[in-house]
């Protein structure tokens, strides 16, 4: 088997006048989970749907398990759309057994043991025999990702899996992917959610307008875009003007800003190829501290840093729907 | 393939085993039709009635008794039952004149109609100068059944007899009997004029036709004018049921699919035209159980009155032939318009030209065929050609069992139908593969023609 379970080389794939996606070159290794991330229209579900095969590039190279497209390996792939549902008048049960089914599972009682261990697995061990239609939507949802994942695939696409789940899935939703990552499963997600993304993943790329805007492990990127920005609670309570003076006049501080009016915490802007060891030090050392830590770049900060704020939201997507709803097959 | 067998089952089981398509589609015109054959059976048809015992009084002016003795004759258990015969033999004749040999089983099947127990009707004379007031209060009280008064007047040309019934008289003996004077009347006449009525009555019967159709190729069939007329528009309405249910279902469920979101959820399992094959699949077995119920049905009926032998069994092989063609085809266009909409009401505008089309083919079919009476009309030769029109034009045309369709129009017809088949297939894969994924604006009928170039 490849090293990459995804591989995609040189993707174009243009709607109407507007590229949705650009070039884009993608490796996802075998047995990582990566988040996948940009804003709303940058082409993160077009990048996905290629990569299933539901629609084709323009040009370019994709490939899926080894294989030269999804087609060829569909029932070895767990996807969750971001436009999911389920047939609301099929039975929970019915419905997953026919989602396995289609995913090449043979029906019998190995199938309804399954479907069983899942629903007890998400607290839903009653539904079994219950109508779709006769769920609340956040149990919908977890029908939805048992259907993504009955069939036990080798990588597994969950498209915003997050979005519209209260805290508690949430958490469910994390712990059944870090699971799965244990089992060696390659899971790819897009996601909104940052901090979902920083705590699960091992690699993160992030496209915008079609383009790859990063594309790494969480440690690089997060030593890529290091802020170089301390932040210091100072132990005594009255310590502003002694605190300017103090910290600007260490070496390698540029700046230093109290974060909120009236709080008593601050942050020192270091100077670029300062050391942030030695100032941490040298802060440490100049007054008793309550807190001192390096401030670590969180997804956040990298999006909006990366993200010019007029190409998020739905402006890109605004734009796109004219055209994409004239061209969206091969 | 398998994935495709997979949608198809699905599709069937979540359209037909529904309760309310079990009941309205399936369960009820087969109670509608265990009823009638229930009623047939228990010859509920042949409800026989309770022959009735009494008298009647009738006042005689002619000489030694004689219309009295002529009434009697006729009111007699003997002379009623070869009367009911006569009807019977009269009603199958024309039966047969009009609908051929379908006519002469339906007759066998209403012979009970004819055969009753008859009732017993005595005659009791009077002269004209007797005191009819006291036999008046004899009716009154139930006693005879009728007083009959007939008068010198009567037996002249023109004339009229007097029937003064009890109020518990039934309708059916009161016509017979004032049938039976009436007739004895006219027998009287006759005989007054030295005439035998009998052979005058002999005289006066009409000779029946036998329909015989001479065809070009040198035989000859036994005319059967109503079933020629029927079994076209039969087939017509049989194919149309069966056609447009299933496709209506189709547009449904695609509907369904695309506005609960389930469609991408699909596709990562199989490609949509895998998909969109697994649905007109799925859904085919419906309208072809439809026509399994109205079809079976109606060789049920055909049995029932037999005259399944009048139907060639290739006729009806043409029939799911012509189904499967015309059904492929509105399928198809019922998937690519349920693709391109997000809720069923968006699909009633682009359904709209493709019902003015069909009604219009159906018109033209009905009118071409049917009511030019002419199976090889230029019209409905042409609209052979036409693929949408094909299956339902066609379907009428070999129903004309008498006027056989030759075979070089049968096989040019089918294969332009099964080219148009598959064409309609593609474009609507085309269309189905752009329109699954997309929300929003649904397009025009222009629109989605356009669609086939990103496709």
């Amino acid at each position: 088997m490849s090293d990459n379970a995804i591989l995609l080389d040189g993707v174009v794939k243009t709607f109407g006048d507007k590229k949705a996606v650009d070039h884009l070159d993608l490796q996802v290794p075998t047995g990582s989970v990566c988040g996948f991330l940009g804003p709303n229209g940058a082409g993160k579900t077009t990048t996905i749907r290629m990569v299933m095969s539901i629609i084709y590039p323009d040009s370019g190279r994709i490939e899926v398990l080894g294989k030269k497209s999804a087609i060829e390996s569909k029932d070895r792939i767990g996807y969750l759309p971001e436009e999911r549902g389920v047939y609301r008048k099929m039975k929970v049960g019915d419905f997953l057994a026919y989602i396995a089914r289609l995913k090449g599972m043979d029906a019998g009682r190995d199938l309804t043991t399954k479907i069983d261990n899942w629903l007890d697995r998400v607290q839903l061990a009653d539904v079994r025999k219950k109508k779709c239609e006769q769920l609340s939507k956040g149990m919908q949802q977890k029908v939805q990702f048992i259907a993504t994942i009955i069939h036990d695939p080798e990588l597994i696409i969950l498209d915003e899996p997050f979005s519209g789940l209260d805290p508690v899935n949430a958490r469910l939703l994390r712990t059944l992917i870090d699971e799965m990552r244990t089992a060696g499963k390659t899971i790819i997600f897009s996601t909104h959610v940052l901090a979902s993304a920083d705590q699960l993943c091992d690699r993160v790329f992030m496209i915008n307008k079609g383009q790859k805007v990063l594309d790494g492990s969480i440690e690089g990127i997060r030593a890529k875009f290091d802020p170089k920005t301390i932040v210091v609670e100072p132990a005594a309570s009255n310590a502003d003007q002694d605190f300017y003076g103090k910290v600007q006049s260490i070496s390698g501080v540029h700046s230093v800003t109290r974060i909120g009016e009236r709080g008593s915490v601050y942050e020192a802007h270091l100077n670029d190829g300062a050391d942030a060891q030695t100032v941490l030090s040298a802060i440490a050392a100049a007054m008793p501290v309550r807190r001192i830590e390096l401030r670590k770049a969180t997804l956040e900060d990298i999006f909006v840093n990366l993200v010019d704020p007029g190409d998020s939201e739905d402006t890109i997507r605004a734009a796109l729907k004219s055209d994409a709803a004239m061209s969206v097959g091969a | 393939m398998n994935k495709i067998i997979l949608t198809a089952i699905r599709e069937f089981k979540a359209t037909a085993l529904t309760p309310a398509f079990l009941f309205g589609a399936v369960i009820l015109p087969l109670i509608i039709w265990g009823v009638l054959a229930a009623a047939l059976g228990a010859g509920l048809f042949s409800q026989k009635p309770e022959p009735t015992k009494g008298k009647i009084a009738l006042v005689d002016p002619t000489p030694d008794k004689q219309l009295t003795a002529l009434v009697a004759a006729r009111l007699s258990p003997e002379a009623q039952k070869a009367k009911l015969e006569a009807m019977r033999a009269e009603a199958s004749a024309k039966l047969a004149e009009v609908m051929g040999s379908m006519g002469e089983n339906a007759a066998k099947q209403a012979e009970g109609l004819f055969k009753f127990d008859p009732s017993e009707i005595d005659v009791e004379s009077h002269e004209p100068s007797a005191d009819l007031e006291a036999v008046r209060q004899r009716v009154r009280d139930g006693e005879l059944l009728a007083l009959i008064e007939v008068t010198q007047s009567t037996i002249e040309p023109g004339g009229t007899f007097t029937d003064q019934v009890g109020e518990k008289a039934k309708a059916r003996d009161i016509e017979m009997i004032e049938d039976a004077v009436a007739n004895s009347v006219v027998d009287v006449r006759l005989e007054d004029s030295g005439m035998s009525a009998p052979l005058v009555r002999a005289l006066y019967s009409r000779p029946s036709a036998q329909q015989v159709t001479l065809k070009a190729s040198g035989g000859e069939t036994k005319g059967s004018e109503m079933i020629q007329r029927f079994l076209p528009l039969a087939f017509l309405m049989f194919l149309a049921i069966a056609i447009f249910t299933g496709g209506g279902y189709l547009l449904m469920s695609t509907v369904e699919e695309k506005s609960s979101r389930i469609m991408e959820v699909l596709l990562s399992s199989m490609s949509p035209m895998q998909l969109m094959t697994g649905k007109i699949i799925g859904q085919g077995f419906v309208g072809l159980l439809l026509l399994l119920v109205y079809g079976g049905l109606g060789v049920f009926a055909a049995i029932q009155f037999a005259f399944m032998d009048l139907i060639p069994p290739s006729l009806l092989v043409w029939l799911v032939v012509y189904f499967l063609m015309g059904y492929f085809i509105y399928a198809s266009f019922n998937a690519a318009i349920g693709a391109a909409v997000n809720e069923a009401r968006e699909a009633q505008a682009l359904q709209g030209p493709i019902m003015g089309l069909t009604i219009l083919i159906m018109y033209l079919a009905i009118f071409s065929v049917m009511i030019s009476d002419n199976p090889h009309s230029s019209i409905a030769r042409g609209l052979s050609y036409f693929p949408p029109a094909t299956p339902f034009v066609m379907s009428m045309r070999v129903a004309y069992i008498n006027d056989p369709m030759p075979m070089w129009e049968l096989v040019s017809t089918t294969v332009v139908g099964v080219l148009g088949m598959i064409a309609s297939v593609w474009f609507a894969a085309k269309i189905f593969r752009v329109g699954v994924l997309m929300y929003g604006q649904p397009p025009s009928l222009i629109g989605l023609i356009k669609w086939m170039r990103y496709a």
